[in-house]
């Protein structure tokens, strides 16, 4: 369900949701908290942050869930290969 | 138009959480990177303000050469010819390149910038300074323009010394960092040059003064500023655009400074009278251009993203100019100074490598800051658009081809000295800068959405 939830998470630039993009690593549910492990596209994305703070807003506008941890890794990085194979083909065909 | 998103932002949203970590790295990164970008990024208002005097400028500029068209095949060294150059360097390109760096220097290279109040005078500056000079150059009125030109050098000074703040605190000074070091220096030069030949006491002082000091001013300038800012920030955007990396540090090294070294001896030969050292450092400057080509083809051919955006392609088509043009400078540095190759020179240089080059980038940046004015804080908790969703494509692609297509009609026009050709040309590159500034009137027109602050309760009165 949070998975659903995240998919309204867009990247600006690319036009592309963050769980299709490959971003969301793992979601962990412990009570009313929720820990999620995500990356970005590269280190020097400019919107990163914003990113970060969407999936916080998105999770705790979560019914029974109050709390959201981001935990950003970069480790293994990010690659296209990460993109779900339904996506890849939009990615390529949008122009931004 | 209120323009406070910032301070709206940061009123509004959670300090960082404690637990955003990079635990578990094998890359590890220092805290401060994984902060990221809302903590380096400067107020948009500051950006915002520049780009749109550019906006006005280019809309000027543009406007200006449809009505006299003749000017293109003239000599340049003319009042009106060099106000109307000032108006389109000063006040759209340089403009436009330091509103896009206060945004985007301190986000790539993950530093913040070191004053956002010395950024805040900034403007004002820069704006009464363009303001004055170019209609002053247009009745010659040098004493006059001497003041307009010491506006824009105490502006230039504080982005400079801003700039060059922010850059000492990056970790690692990489051939980024590098070029934008050198086009600081040579925009204060440029300036301080320009300041010298209006004062004429003060141009006596300068060494052989009846040198060609005007074409050593112009070359500074265009290579200097410009062409120095195409191909460093190339190396750093090119990758974040198209989902690549740089594939070879030391040839973007290599290139940064190559360029630069043979943009000094050309400066000091030309300025000099010196026409074999000006030969010879065109043709440092040509090999360093090859170099880096060489690196941005590497770049792309590695990218994940294959198709590329309007704007991108547009910026590389500039990028791809850049040979030719100094195959075209080399070429008419040995012709007579009223050649119809020298014009066919400039004009290459300002529209198509500048020109094509700020207004691809622009297709970037504009969308970018206007986005995260005003969609930022919503994300999350509404539907925000894509960059895509607030751009016209259809108009994009009209600015694409009716761009090029009307460069190279008045290329052709200005070298055959053809005056309908050119004229042609110009009202077609016209066609694509209106649709160009239709998108951009209607991205700022998100900018109108951004809410007020919260207004603070009332002071509460107690009565004993």
């Amino acid at each position: 369900m949070l998975r659903a939830r995240l998919r309204q998470l867009i990247d600006p630039e690319l036009g592309l949701n963050v769980v299709d993009l490959g971003l969301i690593r793992k979601i962990e549910v412990v009570g009313s908290t929720v820990t999620v492990t995500m990356t970005l596209t590269s280190p020097g994305c400019p919107i990163g942050e914003v990113l970060i703070d969407g999936v916080r807003n998105l999770v705790t506008a979560t019914p029974g869930l109050t709390d959201a941890i981001v935990h950003l890794v970069w480790d293994p990085p990010w690659s296209p290969s990460d993109i779900s194979p339904t996506t890849q083909e939009t990615l390529n065909s949008t122009f931004l | 138009m209120p323009i406070t998103a910032r301070k709206y932002r940061m009123a509004a949203t959670s300090p960082p959480s404690p637990n955003l970590s990079s635990s578990g790295c094998k890359h590890r990164l220092p805290l401060e990177r994984t902060a990221l970008a809302r903590d380096f990024a400067p107020s948009c208002a500051i950006p915002l303000r520049f780009l749109i005097l550019g906006l006005l400028c280019l809309a000027t500029a543009t406007g200006w050469l449809l009505i006299h068209p003749t000017m293109v095949l003239a000599p340049y060294q003319t009042p009106h010819t060099v106000a109307w150059a000032h108006l389109y360097i000063l006040g759209f390109a340089l403009s436009t390149v330091m509103g896009a760096a206060y945004q985007i220097v301190p986000v790539a290279l993950g530093v913040q910038l070191h004053s956002e109040r010395l950024a805040a005078f900034h403007p004002i500056l820069h704006i009464v300074g363009v303001a004055l000079l170019v209609p002053m150059f247009f009745v010659w009125s040098l004493p006059m323009v001497t003041l307009g030109g010491a506006l824009l050098i105490s502006g230039a000074l504080l982005f400079s010394y801003n700039l060059a703040r922010t850059l000492r605190r990056i970790p690692r000074f990489d051939a980024v960092a590098a070029s934008l070091t050198f086009a600081l220096g040579w925009l204060l030069l440029t300036m301080a040059l320009g300041l010298t030949m209006s004062v004429p006491a003060l141009r006596m002082l300068l060494p052989h003064p009846s040198g060609d000091w005007l074409a050593a001013h112009a070359h500074l300038g265009i290579g200097g500023i410009f062409i120095n800012l195409i191909v460093g920030i190339s190396f750093r955007l090119l990758p974040l655009f198209t989902l690549s990396t740089l594939q070879s540090p030391t040839r973007a090294w290599l290139a940064c400074l190559g360029l630069n070294a043979g943009l000094a001896m050309v400066f000091v030969a030309i300025g000099l009278g010196h026409f074999r050292c000006a030969l010879a450092g065109g043709a440092i400057i040509t090999v360093a251009l090859a170099i880096a080509l060489g690196e941005m083809f590497a770049i792309c051919a590695a990218r994940q993203r294959r198709r590329l955006d309007w704007g991108l392609r547009l910026f590389l088509v500039a990028v791809g100019l850049l040979l030719p043009l100094t195959g075209v400078g080399l070429v008419a540095a040995l012709t007579d100074p009223g050649s119809p190759l020298r014009n066919f020179y400039a004009l290459l240089a300002l529209l198509g490598v500048v020109g094509l080059a700020i207004v691809g980038m622009l297709h970037k940046i504009l969308p970018f800051l206007v986005w995260y004015s005003v969609y930022s804080p919503q994300i999350g908790k509404t539907q925000v658009p894509s960059l895509a969703a607030m751009v016209s494509e259809p108009r994009q692609k009209i600015t694409f081809f009716a761009c090029l297509g009307g460069l190279g009609l008045l290329e052709i026009g200005v070298a055959f000295g053809l005056q309908p050709v050119a004229t042609v040309g110009l009202w077609l590159w016209g066609v694509g800068i209106a649709a160009w500034l239709v998108n951009a009137i209607s991205l700022l027109n998100h900018l109108r959405k951004i809410p007020p602050p919260p207004q603070k309760p009332p002071a509460e009165f107690h009565f004993s």
